[in-house]
């Protein structure tokens, strides 16, 4: 069992990212003190999920129309990371959104995101006659896992077309109650997902790194970094840019923040 | 009862070795040239019959479990040590052995202790097959 000194609080929309980054910083080092990985990345996360001794499942996990889920967690007996069977394909051809996909699990797991009340009660719906599907999160692959903007743009819309159809269509309103009740609410998807990446780029190592000179003021450099981390190049960038190193200007190019408090990272 | 005492079901034993030998799902799996996602459903258990005693072998061996380690998921599958099955089989045809073996779970553990120390002894002049201590 992993053990970590560091508070969890009650999971909230108003756990900061930087919280999430300490919290996921601490699970990094203890990882790294089971002497799994001395260097704390690149984490396997299969080994990571044991040693939190949560159980992994491969299973065939319905989707709903046009929604895809690749995993979920649930925390019955002990806890339970279900990957769905049906894109195995995708998790074998690319080990870095398996991985991340994981970290992503974990995250609900550690942030205790399943004893959120929008877990234990129903909140307010106009659907509340439906049955309730027995709610699960799942990790929904819409927004960054190699879909475009406009495949998440359409399903949003998509959301917005059946909501309309829904006043009048008794199958439409079906539909809509299981996209609600199946998918996390946004902030939680979020905060696993920056707790996913923060794990896999553990802060003290990535500032380590930038302290011997490493350049991450140019895409070639972050894809590097990305490299060297065993992570995308588009997950690093957002590394870097939730932690305030770089932004990316008008002209499309990354760009180091110089700040006052930047330096204080480093100290 | 606490739940250390409760009986773990076989993916719940085999689960619990693993971890303890430090062996992922996939090495495991690998090692036995079995799909990873048919090992994990095997530890949860999904499947509505047992694990063969092949199988059961086979694990145990890809995770150098102990002769114990490899009881206790024999037990955890429903299935018993192949040396017990054999005196059995052994005891189906021998009425005094059938009713030896029907006896012996009423015994508590210190007369089976000393009746273990008396078989041994009874043992020790004769070659014999491989026989374990459970």
């Amino acid at each position: 069992m992993l053990l970590v000194e560091i508070e969890i609080s009650d999971p909230s929309k108003y756990v900061s990212d930087a919280k999430v980054d300490e919290i996921a910083l601490a699970y990094n080092q203890a990882y790294r003190e089971r002497g799994q990985n001395k260097a704390g990345f690149p984490v396997d996360m299969e080994r990571f999920v044991d040693l939190l001794e949560v159980s992994m499942l491969w299973e065939e996990i319905e989707e709903p129309y046009e929604a895809v889920f690749l995993a979920s967690y649930t925390p019955d007996n002990g806890g339970l990371i279900t990957i769905n069977e049906r894109h195995r394909r995708l998790f074998e051809e690319r080990p870095d959104v398996y991985s991340s996909c994981l970290g992503h699990e974990v995250g609900h797991r550690v942030l205790r995101h399943h004893e959120h009340s929008a877990f234990s009660s129903e909140p307010p719906s106009l659907f509340s006659e439906l049955a309730v599907v027995q709610r699960v999160f799942h990790k929904s692959s819409w927004s960054q896992y190699g879909l475009t903007k406009e495949e998440v743009m359409k399903r949003k819309l998509m959301e917005q077309e059946i909501a309309k159809k829904a006043i009048v269509s008794e199958q439409a309103r079906q539909i809509l109650a299981q996209l609600h009740n199946r998918f996390e609410p946004e902030w939680m998807f979020w905060q696993a997902e920056h707790f996913s990446l923060c794990l896999q780029v553990p802060k003290d190592r990535l500032l380590e790194l930038l302290e011997d000179g490493w350049d991450y003021a140019s895409w070639r450099g972050i894809y590097r970094l990305g490299e060297h981390f065993v992570v995308s190049g588009s997950m690093m960038r957002r590394r870097l840019t939730k932690l305030k190193l770089i932004k990316v200007g008008d002209d499309g190019q990354p760009h180091a923040i110089q700040q006052t408090s930047q330096e204080n990272l480093f100290n | 009862m606490t739940r250390q005492n409760e009986k773990l079901s076989f993916g719940q034993t085999l689960q619990k070795i693993r971890r303890a030998k430090e062996k992922t799902q996939r090495e495991v799996a690998r090692a036995i040239e079995m799909d990873f996602s048919y090992f994990s459903r095997l530890e949860n258990d999904r499947f509505d019959s047992r694990p063969t005693r092949e199988t059961i072998d086979k694990i145990a061996t890809a995770m150098a479990c102990t002769a114990e380690e490899r009881n206790e998921l024999l037990a955890a599958a429903g299935r018993i040590d192949e040396d017990v099955e054999k005196a059995a089989k052994q005891a189906a045809e021998n009425p005094k052995l059938a009713d030896l073996f029907r006896s012996l779970p009423q015994l508590s553990n210190e007369k089976l202790e000393e009746l273990w120390k008396q078989v041994q002894s009874e043992l020790e002049d004769k070659p014999r097959p491989k026989q374990r201590r459970r």
